[in-house]
Protein backbone atom coordinates (compact mmCIF):
# COMPACT_ATOMS: atom_id res chain seq x y z
CA UNK A 1 0.00 0.00 0.00
CA UNK A 2 2.03 3.29 -1.01
CA UNK A 3 1.02 6.75 0.42
CA UNK A 4 1.99 9.63 -0.23
CA UNK A 5 0.99 10.71 3.63
CA UNK A 6 0.61 9.71 6.44
CA UNK A 7 -3.30 11.38 6.37
CA UNK A 8 -3.62 9.68 2.69
CA UNK A 9 -2.33 6.39 4.27
CA UNK A 10 -4.79 6.66 7.45
CA UNK A 11 -7.75 6.93 4.69
CA UNK A 12 -6.48 3.73 2.54
CA UNK A 13 -5.99 1.66 5.62
CA UNK A 14 -9.72 3.07 6.65
CA UNK A 15 -10.77 1.79 3.40
CA UNK A 16 -9.77 -1.34 4.35
CA UNK A 17 -12.17 -2.22 7.24
CA UNK A 18 -15.56 -2.79 5.79
CA UNK A 19 -13.27 -5.94 3.17
CA UNK A 20 -11.74 -6.99 6.75
CA UNK A 21 -15.75 -7.06 7.89
CA UNK A 22 -16.43 -9.33 5.54
CA UNK A 23 -14.10 -11.79 5.40
CA UNK A 24 -14.25 -12.28 9.31
CA UNK A 25 -12.26 -12.76 11.98
CA UNK A 26 -8.94 -14.21 10.68
CA UNK A 27 -8.89 -11.09 7.84
CA UNK A 28 -9.40 -9.51 11.13
CA UNK A 29 -6.41 -10.74 12.54
CA UNK A 30 -4.27 -10.62 9.97
CA UNK A 31 -4.98 -6.52 9.81
CA UNK A 32 -4.43 -6.16 13.11
CA UNK A 33 -1.21 -7.92 13.71
CA UNK A 34 -0.15 -6.06 9.98
CA UNK A 35 -0.43 -2.14 11.82
CA UNK A 36 1.08 -3.90 14.93
CA UNK A 37 4.12 -5.16 12.69
CA UNK A 38 4.24 -2.10 10.40
CA UNK A 39 5.06 0.07 13.74
CA UNK A 40 3.54 3.28 12.12
CA UNK A 41 0.50 1.90 11.11
CA UNK A 42 -0.28 0.38 14.77
CA UNK A 43 1.08 2.76 16.84
CA UNK A 44 -0.07 6.00 15.67
CA UNK A 45 -3.95 7.12 15.36
CA UNK A 46 -4.57 5.17 12.40
CA UNK A 47 -3.90 1.60 14.13
CA UNK A 48 -6.68 2.54 16.89
CA UNK A 49 -8.88 4.29 14.54
CA UNK A 50 -8.81 0.87 12.69
CA UNK A 51 -8.75 -1.90 15.42
CA UNK A 52 -11.88 0.15 17.41
CA UNK A 53 -14.04 0.02 14.25
CA UNK A 54 -13.14 -3.96 14.14
CA UNK A 55 -16.12 -5.78 14.80
CA UNK A 56 -14.26 -7.99 17.13
CA UNK A 57 -12.80 -4.89 19.15
CA UNK A 58 -12.79 -6.44 22.72
CA UNK A 59 -16.24 -4.60 23.96
CA UNK A 60 -15.82 -1.55 26.84
CA UNK A 61 -15.81 -1.98 30.46
CA UNK A 62 -19.42 -1.95 32.36
CA UNK A 63 -20.22 2.09 32.70
CA UNK A 64 -19.79 0.94 36.68
CA UNK A 65 -17.15 -1.66 36.23
CA UNK A 66 -14.58 -0.21 38.94
CA UNK A 67 -17.57 0.79 41.47
CA UNK A 68 -16.29 0.77 44.42
CA UNK A 69 -12.43 -0.05 43.40
CA UNK A 70 -9.63 2.14 44.49
CA UNK A 71 -7.01 2.88 42.05
CA UNK A 72 -3.59 4.46 42.28
CA UNK A 73 -2.44 6.07 39.21
CA UNK A 74 1.33 7.91 39.15
CA UNK A 75 2.19 10.54 37.18
CA UNK A 76 -1.51 11.77 37.40
CA UNK A 77 -1.35 15.55 37.03
CA UNK A 78 -0.91 15.43 33.14
CA UNK A 79 -0.76 13.69 29.95
CA UNK A 80 -1.83 9.82 29.68
CA UNK A 81 -2.03 9.68 33.86
CA UNK A 82 -4.55 12.54 34.09
CA UNK A 83 -6.48 10.87 31.28
CA UNK A 84 -6.16 7.64 33.02
CA UNK A 85 -7.42 8.77 36.26
CA UNK A 86 -10.17 10.54 34.57
CA UNK A 87 -11.32 7.54 32.62
CA UNK A 88 -11.00 5.09 35.98
CA UNK A 89 -13.11 7.61 37.70
CA UNK A 90 -15.80 7.13 35.06
CA UNK A 91 -16.00 3.50 35.28
CA UNK A 92 -16.92 4.39 39.51
CA UNK A 93 -13.07 4.07 40.46
CA UNK A 94 -12.07 5.95 43.74
CA UNK A 95 -8.93 7.47 42.30
CA UNK A 96 -5.66 8.53 43.90
CA UNK A 97 -3.45 10.69 41.98
CA UNK A 98 0.26 10.33 42.88
CA UNK A 99 1.99 13.52 41.89
CA UNK A 100 5.83 15.47 42.10
CA UNK A 101 4.19 18.35 42.05
CA UNK A 102 1.57 19.00 44.57
CA UNK A 103 -0.04 22.61 43.39
CA UNK A 104 -0.35 20.89 39.98
CA UNK A 105 -1.95 17.67 41.03
CA UNK A 106 -4.21 19.72 43.36
CA UNK A 107 -5.37 21.93 40.37
CA UNK A 108 -6.24 18.67 38.14
CA UNK A 109 -7.87 17.15 41.16
CA UNK A 110 -10.39 20.45 41.24
CA UNK A 111 -10.91 19.85 36.67
CA UNK A 112 -11.83 16.36 37.38
CA UNK A 113 -13.43 16.61 40.21
CA UNK A 114 -15.95 18.89 38.37
CA UNK A 115 -15.55 16.56 35.86
CA UNK A 116 -17.10 13.63 37.88
CA UNK A 117 -18.95 15.58 40.67
CA UNK A 118 -19.74 11.71 42.01
CA UNK A 119 -16.07 10.70 41.97
CA UNK A 120 -13.52 10.70 45.22
CA UNK A 121 -10.13 11.91 44.19
CA UNK A 122 -6.94 12.02 46.64
CA UNK A 123 -3.74 13.79 46.11
CA UNK A 124 0.07 12.42 47.13
CA UNK A 125 2.84 14.38 46.31
CA UNK A 126 5.87 11.96 45.79
CA UNK A 127 9.01 11.95 43.59
CA UNK A 128 8.75 8.50 42.12
CA UNK A 129 12.62 8.44 41.63
CA UNK A 130 13.92 9.17 45.07
CA UNK A 131 13.01 5.37 47.15
CA UNK A 132 12.87 7.43 50.70
CA UNK A 133 10.58 9.70 49.06
CA UNK A 134 8.54 6.30 47.78
CA UNK A 135 9.06 4.39 50.62
CA UNK A 136 7.34 7.34 52.83
CA UNK A 137 4.66 7.72 50.46
CA UNK A 138 4.09 3.73 50.74
CA UNK A 139 3.89 3.54 54.54
CA UNK A 140 1.53 6.70 54.31
CA UNK A 141 -0.82 5.15 51.93
CA UNK A 142 -0.21 1.75 53.72
CA UNK A 143 -1.84 2.85 56.60
CA UNK A 144 -5.10 5.20 54.73
CA UNK A 145 -5.99 2.79 52.26
CA UNK A 146 -7.95 -0.45 53.42
CA UNK A 147 -7.33 -1.86 49.57
CA UNK A 148 -5.94 -1.07 46.75
CA UNK A 149 -7.26 -2.98 43.65
CA UNK A 150 -5.20 -1.37 40.73
CA UNK A 151 -1.97 0.30 40.72
CA UNK A 152 -0.67 2.42 37.32
CA UNK A 153 2.82 3.09 37.11
CA UNK A 154 2.32 5.84 34.74
CA UNK A 155 5.11 8.67 35.66
CA UNK A 156 8.04 9.04 33.27
CA UNK A 157 10.86 11.06 32.18
CA UNK A 158 13.07 11.58 29.25
CA UNK A 159 15.84 13.16 30.60
CA UNK A 160 18.10 15.29 27.85
CA UNK A 161 21.28 14.74 30.17
CA UNK A 162 22.28 12.19 31.92
CA UNK A 163 20.44 12.66 35.70
CA UNK A 164 20.59 11.15 39.13
CA UNK A 165 18.29 10.46 41.28
CA UNK A 166 18.32 11.39 44.75
CA UNK A 167 19.94 7.49 45.55
CA UNK A 168 22.47 8.63 42.73
CA UNK A 169 20.61 5.75 40.38
CA UNK A 170 20.08 7.11 36.52
CA UNK A 171 17.14 8.89 36.48
CA UNK A 172 15.26 6.74 33.87
CA UNK A 173 15.93 3.29 35.85
CA UNK A 174 15.03 5.21 39.04
CA UNK A 175 11.62 6.51 37.57
CA UNK A 176 10.59 3.74 35.73
CA UNK A 177 11.68 0.42 37.22
CA UNK A 178 13.22 0.89 41.00
CA UNK A 179 10.53 3.40 42.34
CA UNK A 180 8.03 1.45 41.28
CA UNK A 181 9.22 -1.62 42.12
CA UNK A 182 9.64 -0.25 45.68
CA UNK A 183 6.06 1.27 45.50
CA UNK A 184 4.41 -2.09 44.54
CA UNK A 185 6.21 -3.95 47.05
CA UNK A 186 5.14 -1.12 49.72
CA UNK A 187 1.49 -1.77 48.77
CA UNK A 188 1.70 -5.40 48.31
CA UNK A 189 -0.21 -6.32 51.22
CA UNK A 190 -2.94 -3.72 50.23
CA UNK A 191 -2.99 -5.10 46.87
CA UNK A 192 -3.24 -8.86 47.97
CA UNK A 193 -6.07 -7.83 50.25
CA UNK A 194 -8.60 -6.92 47.59
CA UNK A 195 -11.13 -8.64 46.31
CA UNK A 196 -11.41 -8.24 42.32
CA UNK A 197 -8.30 -9.47 40.28
CA UNK A 198 -5.71 -6.92 41.79
CA UNK A 199 -3.91 -6.00 38.75
CA UNK A 200 -0.18 -3.66 38.55
CA UNK A 201 0.39 -1.60 35.41
CA UNK A 202 3.48 -0.25 33.50
CA UNK A 203 2.88 2.13 31.12
CA UNK A 204 5.86 1.23 29.07
CA UNK A 205 7.15 2.26 25.45
CA UNK A 206 6.84 1.06 21.85
CA UNK A 207 10.51 2.53 21.95
CA UNK A 208 11.64 -0.99 24.14
CA UNK A 209 11.20 -2.89 21.04
CA UNK A 210 14.62 -0.80 19.95
CA UNK A 211 16.39 -1.83 22.91
CA UNK A 212 18.10 -5.44 24.75
CA UNK A 213 18.85 -5.66 28.50
CA UNK A 214 22.17 -3.74 28.77
CA UNK A 215 23.09 -5.51 32.26
CA UNK A 216 26.91 -4.87 31.83
CA UNK A 217 25.39 -1.28 32.28
CA UNK A 218 22.27 -0.43 34.14
CA UNK A 219 23.25 3.41 35.15
CA UNK A 220 24.27 3.95 31.65
CA UNK A 221 28.00 5.02 32.95
CA UNK A 222 29.18 4.06 29.71
CA UNK A 223 28.66 5.41 25.80
CA UNK A 224 27.36 8.52 25.06
CA UNK A 225 23.75 9.28 26.96
CA UNK A 226 20.66 9.56 24.77
CA UNK A 227 17.90 10.28 27.05
CA UNK A 228 15.68 8.40 24.52
CA UNK A 229 17.91 5.30 24.75
CA UNK A 230 17.93 5.02 28.45
CA UNK A 231 14.21 5.84 28.27
CA UNK A 232 13.90 2.73 25.75
CA UNK A 233 15.95 0.90 28.07
CA UNK A 234 14.33 1.32 31.04
CA UNK A 235 11.07 0.22 29.74
CA UNK A 236 12.78 -2.53 28.31
CA UNK A 237 13.97 -3.66 31.48
CA UNK A 238 10.11 -3.17 33.00
CA UNK A 239 8.71 -5.67 30.08
CA UNK A 240 12.02 -7.60 31.07
CA UNK A 241 10.76 -8.29 34.46
CA UNK A 242 7.09 -8.78 34.17
CA UNK A 243 7.37 -12.39 34.24
CA UNK A 244 9.53 -12.58 37.10
CA UNK A 245 6.84 -9.45 39.08
CA UNK A 246 4.43 -12.15 38.25
CA UNK A 247 5.86 -14.85 40.27
CA UNK A 248 7.46 -12.56 43.15
CA UNK A 249 3.79 -10.83 43.50
CA UNK A 250 1.43 -13.76 42.89
CA UNK A 251 -1.62 -13.81 42.83
CA UNK A 252 -1.54 -9.57 41.67
CA UNK A 253 -1.59 -9.80 37.77
CA UNK A 254 1.22 -7.62 36.41
CA UNK A 255 1.01 -6.24 33.00
CA UNK A 256 2.53 -3.84 30.89
CA UNK A 257 0.34 -1.34 28.06
CA UNK A 258 2.35 0.53 25.76
CA UNK A 259 0.26 3.94 24.55
CA UNK A 260 1.40 4.09 20.80
CA UNK A 261 2.34 7.17 20.11
CA UNK A 262 0.30 9.85 21.68
CA UNK A 263 0.70 13.23 21.76
CA UNK A 264 1.18 13.97 25.27
CA UNK A 265 3.43 17.16 27.77
CA UNK A 266 6.27 14.41 27.55
CA UNK A 267 6.38 14.41 24.19
CA UNK A 268 6.19 17.70 23.28
CA UNK A 269 9.06 18.86 25.90
CA UNK A 270 11.57 15.72 25.05
CA UNK A 271 10.72 15.11 21.69
CA UNK A 272 9.69 18.10 19.92
CA UNK A 273 11.14 16.47 16.49
CA UNK A 274 9.30 13.42 16.61
CA UNK A 275 6.34 15.41 17.07
CA UNK A 276 7.08 18.05 14.76
CA UNK A 277 7.15 14.66 11.95
CA UNK A 278 4.18 12.70 13.26
CA UNK A 279 1.78 15.39 14.47
CA UNK A 280 -1.03 14.54 12.00
CA UNK A 281 -0.72 10.83 13.17
CA UNK A 282 -0.35 11.27 17.11
CA UNK A 283 -2.87 9.53 18.90
CA UNK A 284 -4.75 12.07 22.06
CA UNK A 285 -4.68 11.05 25.24
CA UNK A 286 -7.79 9.28 25.17
CA UNK A 287 -6.64 6.83 22.88
CA UNK A 288 -3.10 6.63 24.14
CA UNK A 289 -4.90 6.03 27.89
CA UNK A 290 -7.49 3.55 26.20
CA UNK A 291 -6.17 -0.45 26.82
CA UNK A 292 -4.90 0.70 30.09
CA UNK A 293 -8.14 1.78 31.31
CA UNK A 294 -9.81 -0.75 29.75
CA UNK A 295 -7.00 -3.45 31.51
CA UNK A 296 -7.85 -2.21 34.87
CA UNK A 297 -11.51 -3.11 34.43
CA UNK A 298 -11.83 -5.90 32.26
CA UNK A 299 -13.09 -9.01 33.96
CA UNK A 300 -11.76 -11.64 33.90
CA UNK A 301 -8.59 -10.62 34.43
CA UNK A 302 -6.42 -11.23 31.38
CA UNK A 303 -3.28 -13.86 31.95
CA UNK A 304 -0.72 -12.04 34.13
CA UNK A 305 3.00 -11.23 32.46
CA UNK A 306 1.03 -9.92 28.95
CA UNK A 307 2.10 -6.65 27.18
CA UNK A 308 -1.04 -5.45 25.93
CA UNK A 309 -1.55 -2.68 22.82
CA UNK A 310 -4.89 -1.62 21.48
CA UNK A 311 -7.00 -4.14 23.45
CA UNK A 312 -4.37 -7.08 22.56
CA UNK A 313 -1.56 -8.83 23.83
CA UNK A 314 1.31 -8.28 21.82
CA UNK A 315 4.59 -9.84 21.61
CA UNK A 316 7.50 -8.19 23.58
CA UNK A 317 9.91 -8.59 21.02
CA UNK A 318 10.22 -7.22 17.07
CA UNK A 319 14.09 -7.83 16.87
CA UNK A 320 15.90 -11.15 17.08
CA UNK A 321 18.32 -9.00 18.48
CA UNK A 322 16.49 -7.54 21.86
CA UNK A 323 15.25 -10.98 23.54
CA UNK A 324 17.44 -11.65 27.34
CA UNK A 325 17.93 -15.16 28.95
CA UNK A 326 16.15 -15.64 31.89
CA UNK A 327 19.23 -16.13 33.68
CA UNK A 328 19.65 -12.65 32.95
CA UNK A 329 15.96 -11.52 33.52
CA UNK A 330 17.26 -12.90 37.20
CA UNK A 331 19.94 -11.22 37.95
CA UNK A 332 18.34 -7.71 36.21
CA UNK A 333 15.72 -8.81 39.01
CA UNK A 334 18.49 -9.51 41.78
CA UNK A 335 20.21 -5.35 41.11
CA UNK A 336 16.87 -4.35 41.63
CA UNK A 337 16.28 -5.85 44.61
CA UNK A 338 19.66 -5.23 45.93
CA UNK A 339 19.30 -1.85 45.02
CA UNK A 340 15.64 -1.63 47.53
CA UNK A 341 18.11 -2.46 50.58
CA UNK A 342 17.39 0.00 53.22
CA UNK B 1 15.76 -29.28 30.08
CA UNK B 2 13.09 -29.43 32.65
CA UNK B 3 12.29 -31.69 35.74
CA UNK B 4 9.19 -31.88 37.50
CA UNK B 5 8.44 -33.87 40.30
CA UNK B 6 5.61 -33.81 43.25
CA UNK B 7 6.37 -34.44 46.58
CA UNK B 8 3.75 -34.81 49.41
CA UNK B 9 4.44 -34.12 53.05
CA UNK B 10 2.47 -34.18 56.61
CA UNK B 11 4.11 -30.71 57.94
CA UNK B 12 2.41 -27.31 57.03
CA UNK B 13 2.69 -24.75 54.07
CA UNK B 14 4.66 -22.33 57.36
CA UNK B 15 6.74 -25.41 58.21
CA UNK B 16 7.91 -26.72 55.05
CA UNK B 17 8.55 -23.32 53.51
CA UNK B 18 11.00 -22.39 56.50
CA UNK B 19 12.77 -25.70 55.80
CA UNK B 20 13.11 -25.87 51.94
CA UNK B 21 13.79 -21.63 51.97
CA UNK B 22 17.02 -22.76 54.04
CA UNK B 23 19.03 -24.21 50.83
CA UNK B 24 21.33 -25.76 53.21
CA UNK B 25 18.42 -28.34 54.13
CA UNK B 26 19.84 -29.92 50.41
CA UNK B 27 22.40 -31.64 52.57
CA UNK B 28 19.55 -33.75 54.43
CA UNK B 29 17.30 -34.14 51.68
CA UNK B 30 19.48 -34.28 47.86
CA UNK B 31 20.88 -37.41 47.90
CA UNK B 32 23.10 -35.42 44.88
CA UNK B 33 24.30 -32.94 47.21
CA UNK B 34 27.63 -33.39 48.78
CA UNK B 35 27.90 -30.22 50.64
CA UNK B 36 25.40 -26.58 50.49
CA UNK B 37 26.90 -24.24 52.10
CA UNK B 38 25.64 -20.35 52.29
CA UNK B 39 28.24 -18.13 51.61
CA UNK B 40 26.54 -14.71 51.80
CA UNK B 41 23.47 -13.09 52.61
CA UNK B 42 20.82 -13.98 55.49
CA UNK B 43 19.13 -16.71 53.84
CA UNK B 44 16.58 -13.66 51.93
CA UNK B 45 16.47 -12.83 48.49
CA UNK B 46 19.90 -12.73 47.08
CA UNK B 47 21.81 -14.73 49.58
CA UNK B 48 24.06 -16.70 47.72
CA UNK B 49 25.07 -20.54 48.38
CA UNK B 50 27.75 -22.66 47.49
CA UNK B 51 26.85 -26.40 45.89
CA UNK B 52 28.93 -29.52 45.79
CA UNK B 53 26.99 -32.35 44.05
CA UNK B 54 28.08 -35.40 42.27
CA UNK B 55 26.45 -36.03 39.22
CA UNK B 56 27.71 -39.05 36.66
CA UNK B 57 30.45 -39.91 39.34
CA UNK B 58 31.97 -36.62 39.40
CA UNK B 59 31.73 -33.48 41.38
CA UNK B 60 30.10 -30.68 40.16
CA UNK B 61 30.37 -27.22 42.02
CA UNK B 62 27.17 -24.60 41.65
CA UNK B 63 26.51 -21.24 43.39
CA UNK B 64 22.86 -20.92 43.87
CA UNK B 65 21.26 -17.69 44.30
CA UNK B 66 17.66 -16.83 46.29
CA UNK B 67 15.53 -14.99 43.39
CA UNK B 68 12.23 -15.55 44.95
CA UNK B 69 10.77 -16.02 48.46
CA UNK B 70 7.07 -15.41 48.91
CA UNK B 71 6.12 -16.80 52.10
CA UNK B 72 4.43 -20.38 52.47
CA UNK B 73 3.86 -20.41 49.00
CA UNK B 74 6.65 -19.96 46.86
CA UNK B 75 11.01 -20.14 46.45
CA UNK B 76 12.90 -19.20 43.45
CA UNK B 77 16.55 -20.00 42.95
CA UNK B 78 19.12 -19.58 40.59
CA UNK B 79 22.17 -22.01 40.07
CA UNK B 80 25.03 -21.05 38.01
CA UNK B 81 28.69 -22.34 36.86
CA UNK B 82 30.72 -22.74 33.86
CA UNK B 83 28.79 -25.66 31.88
CA UNK B 84 25.00 -24.44 33.45
CA UNK B 85 22.64 -22.66 34.49
CA UNK B 86 19.83 -23.88 36.84
CA UNK B 87 16.31 -22.28 37.73
CA UNK B 88 14.93 -24.38 40.65
CA UNK B 89 11.19 -23.66 41.85
CA UNK B 90 9.65 -24.82 44.63
CA UNK B 91 5.44 -24.45 44.76
CA UNK B 92 3.79 -24.97 48.32
CA UNK B 93 0.04 -25.33 48.66
CA UNK B 94 -2.05 -26.64 52.03
CA UNK B 95 -3.14 -30.09 51.01
CA UNK B 96 -5.17 -31.69 53.46
CA UNK B 97 -3.79 -31.51 57.01
CA UNK B 98 -0.43 -31.14 55.37
CA UNK B 99 1.25 -29.35 51.86
CA UNK B 100 2.16 -30.51 48.52
CA UNK B 101 5.46 -29.39 47.04
CA UNK B 102 5.51 -28.93 43.10
CA UNK B 103 9.13 -28.96 42.38
CA UNK B 104 10.41 -27.33 39.03
CA UNK B 105 13.83 -27.85 37.89
CA UNK B 106 14.92 -26.25 34.05
CA UNK B 107 18.48 -26.48 33.19
CA UNK B 108 19.83 -23.85 30.75
CA UNK B 109 23.12 -25.00 28.98
CA UNK B 110 26.55 -23.30 27.95
CA UNK B 111 28.36 -23.65 25.07
CA UNK B 112 29.17 -27.13 23.63
CA UNK B 113 27.58 -28.82 26.40
CA UNK B 114 24.44 -28.04 24.43
CA UNK B 115 24.99 -30.58 21.75
CA UNK B 116 25.41 -33.72 24.08
CA UNK B 117 22.51 -31.68 26.97
CA UNK B 118 20.03 -34.80 25.63
CA UNK B 119 22.08 -37.47 26.22
CA UNK B 120 21.95 -36.59 29.75
CA UNK B 121 18.28 -37.33 30.08
CA UNK B 122 18.63 -40.45 32.03
CA UNK B 123 20.88 -39.35 34.63
CA UNK B 124 19.18 -35.86 35.33
CA UNK B 125 15.82 -38.10 35.67
CA UNK B 126 17.28 -40.35 38.42
CA UNK B 127 18.28 -37.03 39.77
CA UNK B 128 15.17 -36.11 39.95
CA UNK B 129 13.43 -39.31 41.58
CA UNK B 130 16.45 -39.83 44.27
CA UNK B 131 15.65 -35.73 45.15
CA UNK B 132 11.99 -37.04 45.14
CA UNK B 133 12.19 -39.88 47.39
CA UNK B 134 15.00 -38.07 49.23
CA UNK B 135 12.13 -34.61 50.23
CA UNK B 136 9.65 -36.95 51.05
CA UNK B 137 11.93 -38.88 53.58
CA UNK B 138 13.11 -35.32 55.00
CA UNK B 139 9.90 -33.96 55.29
CA UNK B 140 7.85 -36.92 57.07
Amino acid sequence: MACLTFVECSDRVTDVIPQAQRFGRAAEVVLDRALDRSVIGGFSNIGYAVRSRLPHWPADPSPEALAGATAVVTGASSGLGEQTASDLAALGAEVHLVVRDESKGNSVRKKLQARHPKARFHVWRCDLSDLNDVWTLGERMGSSLTSVDVLIHNAGALPAKRTESAQGHELTMALHVLGPVALTEALLPRLRGSLREPRVIFITSGGMYTQALHLDDLEYTQGKYSGATAYARSKRAQVELLETFSRAWAPVRVYATHPGWADTPGVQDSLPAFRAATKPILRDAAAGADTTVWLSAVQPAPRTATLWHDRHSRPTHMLPTTPASRADRARLWLWVRQQLQK
Amino acid sequence: MRLERTVYTPRTPTETFTYLADFTSTNEWDPGTVSTTRTSGDGGVGSTYRNISQFLGRKTELTYTTVILRPDEFIELMGENKTLVAHDQMTITSEGSGSRVDYVAEFEFKGLTKLFAPLLRPAFNKLGDEAQKGMTQALR
